[in-house]
């Protein structure tokens, strides 16, 4: 009996000193999660955002013992409730998803990165971010404070079995007194639209359409993006130095005039198509031209899905003949940013962990999964083996979207940006459905955004569209007269 | 020995202190913010800009009924879909409320599979219903192309005439079982009697109709008709998911404006006075109908 007392106390004596041994030393788990126990809140504006953290979460809790609660707010309701919160001074979330048109009104409400790049000694890799983006999505008021998270743009998709059948050269040709080729200009785009509208262009009995878009008038604004790239190559501007809106000018009516003239040549409940419903009808095979966002390249490149796999064509948005040199403006429509709530408690985690989401590894994750509909922002996406070569023609599809950065054109990045394009979009569709004529269409909304600056303190969005008018002309991009005249 | 009048006060307060916990929870889910967006209706709270807000008087009022042209616009719509859906849902469920009050046999399970309609939620009455018109794969245009009568691309939201039938449609559909359940109701609390009298006095199915049947139940569906009165002008729900108010602005309807101006322009006392133009409205509108009815029946008295 002895004996065994002796043996259990050694026993539990060897057992306590292994124990304390291993708290006291520090575990290579324990080391590499440095967070361990830490739950973000993040808040994003879709289930396919969610999805997208997903592809990283695995890795982010293995690396720094971190955790995300990821929420849904619907896009509908996204900026209301957050904004809600915001706005009253606190934020159940630490980090926040949000479009970057709407940075003035989040803006004062992130935490700004520049002291914890310092401090926590953070790499977010901004020399590896695209220039543009870099540009025109991240700061406010002159500091850093998000990260991009989808790099939306507009570029063009075409379907090279229209566009290659000699039996539809001839018949363009015959018509139209030019060679059919993927359209360049917005008269090349309404006349090929008009051509392939309501036959079968790939050879087949079926009725198709001429082209694809996106008219309804939700969120903010499917129309507005489809009538900007006109308007801007048409020489058209958000506003003049005094805030008062350029909208209604030359550009923008010819702008709307050709959008509502060529609405037979679009699918049937084109006036409620949201993003996905022009890319399933392109992927589908039934419509031969779509400009739309960059995530189409990768359901274009999806053969469970596709039908033009391998037969698809990427190329820039249209634009104009402005004595004789082609001027694109595609657009960035808007794309989604992280930044840090400066509410939040865990303030250090957050952006450790809004680092590890950034890197160039982990985005390229999430950008290259056709499920996330996020698109590349950053240099290394677009130069990445691995995406180049996900589907048949990825690297030309990287291209194009390449190609489009030089021209792109930001939303009004100046306070009520949101509603300023939700008020446009609406009577743009009320011009599309014939409710009104474009010209009053336009007057209408000029009026509308006069009354958003009026109540917004027309000094301050004066102030504020200064500052974006320059960013602008930065990139190229300024107010011409005369070319909604001369445009061809 | 207890004071009489201790005892009758008792007998005043107890009721209140037994009703006292869910007067409070009225007063704080019901009151108070119905008093709090009254108060916000005089403001000029703008969520986007911040929390602070001042006094401007009539000023979202005047806006809303003069000045904007989108509101103005929603009203007209929503009368649009209002006038119709009524008509509809009155002549319909009154129609089977007829039919199923001579049904013998199985009444209670007919009328319990008629009312499935109405159980089921406007959110996703709309959503079915959306897929049930879409354009190619849409069930109502393959099913009239099998009939021969519609093109599967034929698009139910291409104009806003053809958008304004299609929520019709969803909105009678969903509701006609509300209208007919309540006819049913009225139908059934008529004397049997007053039938068979008139059956020995040679009255034919018509004249019964016309002098029982419609005027012993015209209060039922002058009820019938606010209740779903109301209900239309609170109509967003399936506007919401069907058409987004498109295409353009032409299904609109006055509580869908009334939540963009709150919760996507955030102008929460402009949103708050259009709430209260359009209970004005409501509450107008049902007085005028029920002086109507007295008129009527004071003249037929």
């Amino acid at each position: 009996m002895k004996r065994f007392w002796s043996a259990t106390s050694v026993a539990f004596l060897l057992g306590g000193l292994v124990m304390l041994g291993w708290l006291a030393l520090p575990g290579p788990a324990r080391s590499a999660r440095p967070y361990e126990g830490t739950t973000l809140r993040t808040v994003v504006n879709a289930e396919f955002v969610k999805y997208s953290l997903s592809l990283v979460e695995g890795d982010l809790y293995d690396k720094l013992g971190i955790k995300l609660e990821i929420e849904v707010i619907p896009g509908d309701a996204f900026v209301a409730k957050t904004l809600l919160e915001f706005n009253s001074g606190q934020s159940p979330w630490d980090l926040v998803m949000f479009g970057p048109s709407n940075m003035p009104d989040y803006g004062r409400h992130f935490e700004p990165l520049d002291p914890w790049i310092q401090k926590l000694k953070l790499d977010f890799g901004m020399d590896d971010i695209v220039p543009v983006f870099a540009k025109v999505m991240l700061r406010h008021q002159g500091k850093l404070v998000s990260m991009p998270y989808d790099g939306d743009i507009h570029i063009m998709y075409w379907n090279k079995v229209a566009f290659d059948r000699p039996e539809n050269k001839q018949k363009f040709k015959a018509k139209y007194k030019y060679d059919l080729q993927p359209p360049k200009t917005w008269r090349q785009w309404d006349d090929a639209a008009e051509f392939f509208h309501g036959w079968g262009w790939d050879g087949t009995q079926a009725k198709l359409f001429g082209a694809g878009a996106s008219y309804k008038p939700s969120g903010s604004g499917y129309s507005y993006h489809w009538w900007r790239p006109r308007f801007f190559s048409y020489g058209g501007q958000y506003f003049d130095a005094n805030m008062k809106p350029l909208i209604n000018t030359a550009a923008g009516l010819r702008a709307l005039e050709e959008m509502v003239k060529t609405m037979p040549y679009y699918p049937p409940g084109v006036l409620l198509f949201e993003s996905e419903e022009p890319k399933t009808m392109l992927v589908k095979g039934e419509v031969p031209l779509l400009y739309s966002w960059t995530s189409t390249g990768k359901r274009v490149g999806n053969a469970t899905e596709s039908v033009i796999v391998g037969k698809a064509g990427f190329g820039l948005v249209p634009g104009a003949d402005i004595d004789g040199k082609i001027v694109n403006r595609p657009d960035i429509t808007p794309g989604r940013a992280f930044g840090v709530s400066k509410y939040s408690k865990k303030i250090e985690a957050t952006m450790k962990a809004l680092e590890f989401i950034s890197l160039p590894e982990q985005s390229l994750k999430i950008v290259m999964d056709a499920k996330t509909i996020m698109d590349p922002w950053r240099v290394s996406h677009l130069k990445s083996e691995k995406f180049r070569k996900l589907f048949p023609d990825a690297d030309k599809y990287l291209d194009a979207i390449q190609a489009s950065f030089p021209y792109l054109v930001p939303d009004p990045v100046i306070p009520a940006a949101d509603e300023y394009q939700r008020k446009l979009s609406f009577e743009i569709t009320e011009a599309l459905a014939k409710r009104k004529s474009p010209k009053e269409a336009l007057d209408s909304a000029a009026r509308e955004w006069d009354k958003i600056t009026e109540r917004r303190g027309p000094e301050k969005q004066k102030a504020a569209w200064a500052e974006k008018s320059a960013e602008m002309k930065s990139l190229g991009i300024e107010y011409h007269a005369d070319w909604a005249a001369k445009a061809k | 020995m207890r004071i009489p009048a201790l005892a009758l006060k008792r007998k005043q307060w107890e009721p209140f202190a037994f009703a006292s916990p869910a007067m409070v929870l009225i007063a704080f889910v019901i009151v108070f913010p119905l008093a709090y967006s009254f108060y916000l209706s005089f403001q000029n709270f703008d969520l986007s800009v911040g929390p602070e807000h001042e006094f401007v008087g009539l000023k979202n009022y005047t806006e809303g009924i003069f000045r904007d042209p989108r509101f103005l616009g929603s009203v007209w719509n929503t009368a649009v879909i209002i006038a119709p859906s009524l008509v509809l849902e009155l002549l319909l469920g009154l129609g089977i409320a007829m039919l199923l009050s001579r049904v013998l046999h199985g009444r209670p399970i007919i009328t319990a599979l008629l009312a499935i309609p109405a159980m089921v939620s406007p959110v996703m009455a709309a959503m079915a219903w959306r897929m049930m018109f879409g354009v190619k794969y849409g069930a109502i245009n393959n099913l009239g192309r099998q009939l021969g009568i519609l093109d599967v691309y034929f698009d139910w939201f291409s104009s806003p005439f053809i958008s304004i039938v299609a929520v019709v449609l969803v909105e009678v559909w969903h509701n006609t079982p509300f209208m007919m359940l309540v006819l049913l109701a009225g139908l059934q609390s008529i004397p049997q009697e007053l039938y068979e009298a008139a059956r020995v006095d040679g009255a034919n199915p018509w004249q019964r109709f016309w002098s029982i049947t419609l005027p012993l139940l015209k209060f039922t569906m002058v009820v019938g008709v606010m209740i779903r009165l109301i209900d239309l002008t609170k109509l967003f729900g399936l506007i919401f998911v069907l058409t987004y108010g498109g295409p353009g602005g032409s299904t609109e309807t006055v509580a869908f404006t009334t939540y963009l101006a709150g919760f996507k322009d955030f102008r929460m006392s402009y949103a708050a006075a259009l709430s209260y133009v359009i209970v004005g409205g409501v509450l107008i509108l049902t007085l005028l109908f029920f002086w109507m009815q007295r008129v009527r029946e004071a003249r037929a008295a």
